[in-house]
């Protein structure tokens, strides 16, 4: 111990002489083990770690699918009155609460803002055992139509919003129209679970008799919207199976009842899921989990690779000074003990930095992908984090161990010192310099296949060509004061009359911005076929506004409003659904509609093909609008309310946006894999380069005296070139065999996942991962050469620089 | 007799940042054909500089040189490497052998660099003469680490021939032999050059440069001693 102690002494003076081994080693472990950390991290949060609530196993999430008379999930969102029933006759649960999100402008306070609300009942706060800052939480006095107007305020909104006051209980809020006194504000550690849009967190809480549904969708049967959600503690008796049969029996019954006079849902059906909240959070993102696992740790061993390389070129140079220590006593352990003191610094620096670039890590998924991965508040350095860097410095310190072992031959090394002195005591084996170049090469194609595989799909998703135009255009959702429709539709006009007259405006449509659809059902009369399609209300203005160009028949024409039969407009894809030969002009829907024209497909950002839509005329009370701004001119929020504020000063805005922001919001995914996938190859390339100039460079360097004899005797430039490429052309391509093997394996066992990626471009994705890896180990078999051949043969047979 | 190698007014300087080094001031000499040449002085003296310069392993600060008769003064990297591939044959004192090819292989090595492509029957035949002629036929398909160091050097003799070079360069054959080793590998270049074969050997042991017909001592990068009788200094 006491010699190890000296020679760690010793090695912080060597490292100083080192520097850049030093930076070399530390720098790249710091950030490739930093990631493998942050992603393992993450992995465990997501799968393993328990929820943060009490009885967390039999927190249950409770799903309503709408079962189409194809059998096919039609939806998965409740409808108002089935959760209703639910909530009030379920008789499965210990516990349940029903939880609406939604969101509105703050009227009292002189900022406006607009925020997230959830409309809860009171049980919500049991199960989820929310604590408290200040105040109370929602008790039986807000229990259902008790219509208590209070509200309990998140931590954060306590203290953005009203500066963390001390006597904010008890004051007043407004918004919609109402008021409501503040009772509470919940714990700054309490971590809300938002089932509706994971992620995303409440300013406040309200009790569920205020939520925003409006009465008429209250008491639709066939109406499901996504922002209604159920939860309940399912007793360890009753299992999922037996949970979803009786629901679905206990819904399906009652909603037949209910829409036996709706021929539309003849043979439709609910089937209620119930599944722990703890797999809902899972989602989709047990794959992505595992490519974020696999990526990290692919850069992870092509890193200890790279330095595994540096720790056996800083030992063979270190041969003179080991064989000094050798010949003066010092055992084999004490020559691995001060070999291996270097390296232990050196790796403990990297492992506390890679934990500071975790928590970097965790820091940046919470501010960018919070809304994509529910449980990013819960990341942070833990246990389990300290437990892999651990775990990590110990098997790497192993492994440095064993490289040791197997390269210094200490018998040659003690009687190094009475030979020539060429040559050298400390070897490593062509074996395992093929095997690292094999290594290195196979994870390196591996990774740049895969991320270019995602990196060009993504790339493709982002510029397939939209088919509506969005410059100038901005999206205005305007929140309108509580009046009857009449006095609506007169706001709205006269607004829409006003922001057009603005010299700065183009045009206005009140229509919802291009890539904004929802579901709405209908038949088609003539053959009585039902549809469920996405839909969206416009008018006569929306087409020309955004550039999408009718192919057939005429648009929808706002003098039509109020007619009995109102047309309607179909994309090309309804279109070839409704009749294969695309003739449906003239053909009636619902008794008050008809097909008047049809219009050229858009694609959804973020979708890779178009899909069946329809539009229809806008009411003229519709509180949305679509502004179109002139080349080089803009209109601020400011300015509209001003023009809003001279029609209604009750008149406020909910939200103002350029539609290319949705457009980039929608892209975020496609936005996000391009980067991530990009930065990935740019740095497997980096570490693999590294990493093989590093194996060839040492390999050169050992082989300096055989590289001098061949020069001696003759060889030429291109002979030594030929020579170190043609030797290292072994592992390459054993490491694209390897590759070959592993791709073609994963696509036959995952065919159906990865089906959409089998097409003629994977083979040119995989020839240019290929070319790319090749070029860069033939480039790094020539550069170590380059001095011995561009120098007379002495140079090498010296043995000195 | 036909000249093989001649140096008029070679220096070799080496410099660095703080230190310029004279290793050869001037030397001028010839060897012809079937001479047996030693060249021996002390240690630093530059006489393996000199070997190199002659075997334009390295190449002279000033002064011109000639192999039968060409200017070999300027020659490129490449030039450089077909001459010494197809007129010069080195014999180092560490052998110089590849660890990892065979006896045969290492024999063979340098016309797999000729500007002549042998076949591979050829190669055999050469190879098998050559290792006869060194007795060593008999290993042929061993690693140079299954020999002694008598043997290894013999190996580096053969291949040293393989081309028919117009000479043997030869540094220190016996630095790295026992006596008994030393003694074979010495009566083996007098065989050699018995036979036609022209050899210039650098040695610092006396007995072995008594040897040579012709001796030649340096020191300090000059001609200390030159034999009157034949015209190989002018």
């Amino acid at each position: 111990m006491k010699l190890f102690l000296f020679h760690l002494t010793l090695a912080l003076k060597n490292l100083k002489h080192n520097k850049s081994y030093g930076f070399a080693v530390i720098s790249t472990l710091a950030l490739t083990l930093g990631a493998l950390i942050c992603a393992l991290t993450l992995t465990f949060v997501m799968l393993y770690k328990p929820l943060p609530y009490p009885d967390q196993q039999q927190l249950t999430y409770v799903e309503h699918q709408l079962i189409n008379n194809e059998q096919k999930i039609d939806g998965r969102a409740f409808t108002y009155p089935n959760l209703m029933h639910l909530y009030e006759n379920h008789g499965t649960f210990s516990d349940v609460a029903m939880q609406y999100l939604d969101a509105n402008i703050i009227t009292s306070e002189p900022s406006k803002p607009f925020v997230e609300i959830s409309y809860v009942t009171p049980e919500w706060f049991d199960i989820f055992a929310a604590k408290m800052q200040l105040g109370r939480r929602f008790e039986q006095s807000e229990k259902l139509n008790s219509y208590n107007p209070v509200a309990i305020l998140s931590h954060q909104t306590w203290q953005d919003m009203f500066g963390a006051r001390e006597d904010i209980i008890g004051y007043s809020i407004s918004f919609g129209g109402k008021s409501f006194e503040v009772i509470g504000v919940l714990a700054a550690e309490f971590n809300e679970l938002n089932l509706a849009a994971p992620g995303l967190k409440s300013a406040m809480f309200i009790p569920w008799d205020f939520n925003s549904v409006s009465d008429a969708e209250r008491v639709r049967w066939g109406n499901d919207d996504g922002s209604l959600t159920f939860v309940g503690k399912l007793p360890t008796s009753i299992s999922h199976t037996q949970a979803s049969q009786r629901l679905s029996q206990l819904i399906n019954d009652n909603w037949r009842l209910n829409i036996a006079e709706h021929n539309f849902f003849d043979n439709w059906s609910i089937n209620i899921v119930t599944t722990p909240l703890s797999e809902l959070l899972i989602q989709d993102n047990e794959q992505l989990l595992f490519l974020l696992v696999l990526g990290t740790l692919g850069l992870a061993i092509i890193a200890i690779a790279n330095i595994a390389n540096l720790y056996l070129a800083r030992t063979v140079e270190q041969q003179h000074t080991l064989a000094i220590n050798a010949a003066v006593g010092a055992p084999a352990s004490g020559i691995i003990s001060m070999v291996v003191a270097e390296a232990v610094i050196l790796l403990t620096i990297a492992l506390i930095l890679s934990l500071l670039v975790a928590e970097l890590g965790f820091s940046l998924m919470q501010t960018y992908l919070d809304s994509y991965l529910p449980r990013a508040a819960e990341l942070s350095l833990n246990m389990f984090s300290v437990g892999v860097a651990l775990a990590i410095l110990f098997l790497l310190i192993l492994l440095f161990i064993a490289l040791n072992l197997r390269i210094t031959n200490y018998r040659q090394l003690v009687t190094s010192l009475r030979s020539s002195g060429k040559g050298t005591k400390v070897q490593v084996s062509k074996k395992m310099r093929d095997i690292l170049i094999t290594s290195q090469v196979t994870i390196a194609i591996f990774l740049i296949f895969a991320n270019g595989l995602l990196l060009l799909d993504a790339y493709k998703v982002m510029k397939k060509p939209l088919g509506y135009q969005t410059d100038n255009i901005h999206s205005l959702v305007m929140a309108l004061p509580n009046a009857n429709q009449g006095m609506r539709e007169d706001t709205m006009q006269s607004l829409i009359r006003e922001i057009m007259a603005h010299p700065s405006v183009a045009a206005v449509s009140q229509s919802h911005r291009p890539s904004a659809f929802y579901t709405l059902a209908f038949t088609e009369q003539q053959s009585g076929r039902k549809y469920s399609e996405r839909a969206k209300d416009i008018d006569e203005n929306y087409f020309a506004l955004v550039g999408q160009p009718i192919i057939a028949g005429e648009n929808v024409e706002n003098k039509h409003r109020n007619d009995e039969l109102r047309g309607i407009v179909v994309n090309e894809q309804l279109a070839r659904k409704m009749s294969p030969d695309g003739d449906v002009i003239g053909l009636k829907i619902n008794n008050s509609s008809y097909v008047s024209g049809i219009v050229k497909s858009i694609i959804v950002p973020g979708q890779k093909a178009p899909e069946p839509r329809f539009y229809f005329l806008s009411q003229a009370s519709r509180n949305i609008l679509l502004i179109k701004t002139k080349p080089n001119q803009t209109l601020s929020r400011d300015a509209i309310l001003a023009i809003a504020s001279d029609i209604s000063p009750q008149l406020n805005i909910f939200s103002y946006h350029p539609i290319e922001h949705y457009k980039d919001t929608r892209l975020f995914a496609s936005k996000t894999t391009t980067i991530t996938t990009l930065t990935l190859i740019v740095v497997t390339l980096l570490l693999c380069s590294i990493g093989l100039y590093g194996i060839l460079k040492y390999n050169s360097e050992m082989r300096r005296f055989e590289i001098g004899t061949r020069i001696a005797i003759g060889a030429k430039a291109r002979d030594i070139i030929k020579l170190v490429c043609g030797e290292n052309i072994k592992p390459l391509i054993l490491g694209i065999v390897i590759n070959l093997l592993i791709i073609s394996t994963g696509f036959y066992i995952y065919s159906e996942q990865l089906n959409e990626y089998i097409n003629q471009q994977l083979i040119w994705i995989f020839l240019i991962s290929l070319i790319t890896v090749s070029a860069f180990v033939l480039v790094a078999s020539y550069l170590p050469v380059r001095k011995y051949i561009n120098q007379p043969a002495i140079f090498c047979l010296r043995g000195d620089d | 007799m036909n000249e093989i190698l001649k140096l008029e007014q070679i220096t070799k300087v080496f410099e660095t940042e703080e230190l310029e080094t004279h290793a050869l001031s001037g030397i001028s000499l010839t060897i012809h054909q079937g001479e047996y040449v030693s060249i021996s002085g002390p240690s630093g003296c530059g006489k393996s500089t000199l070997l190199s310069i002659m075997g334009l392993l390295d190449f002279a600060t000033e002064g011109q040189y000639f192999i039968e008769g060409q200017d070999a003064t300027s020659l490129t990297l490449n030039q450089a490497a077909t001459v010494r591939n197809e007129k010069i044959g080195f014999i180092f004192q560490s052998f110089n052998l590849i660890d990892e090819l065979s006896v045969f292989d290492n024999v063979a090595l340098p016309l797999r660099y000729h500007s002549q492509k042998f076949n591979g029957k050829e190669i055999e035949k050469r190879v098998v003469t050559r290792l006869e002629q060194v007795g060593l036929s008999h290993r042929i398909s061993h690693k140079p680490n299954q020999l002694s160091g008598g043997q290894q050097q013999r190996v580096a003799i053969a291949r040293a021939l393989i081309a028919n070079p117009s000479i043997l360069l030869v540094d220190e054959p016996t630095g790295n032999l026992d006596s008994k080793a030393g003694d074979q590998v010495m009566d083996l270049l007098e065989e050699l050059n018995n036979q036609g074969t022209t050899i210039c050997m650098v040695t610092h042991d006396p007995r072995y440069a008594d040897m040579a017909k012709i001796k030649i001592q340096l020191l300090d990068g000059k001609v200390l001693h030159a034999p009157a009788t034949k015209p190989l200094f002018n």
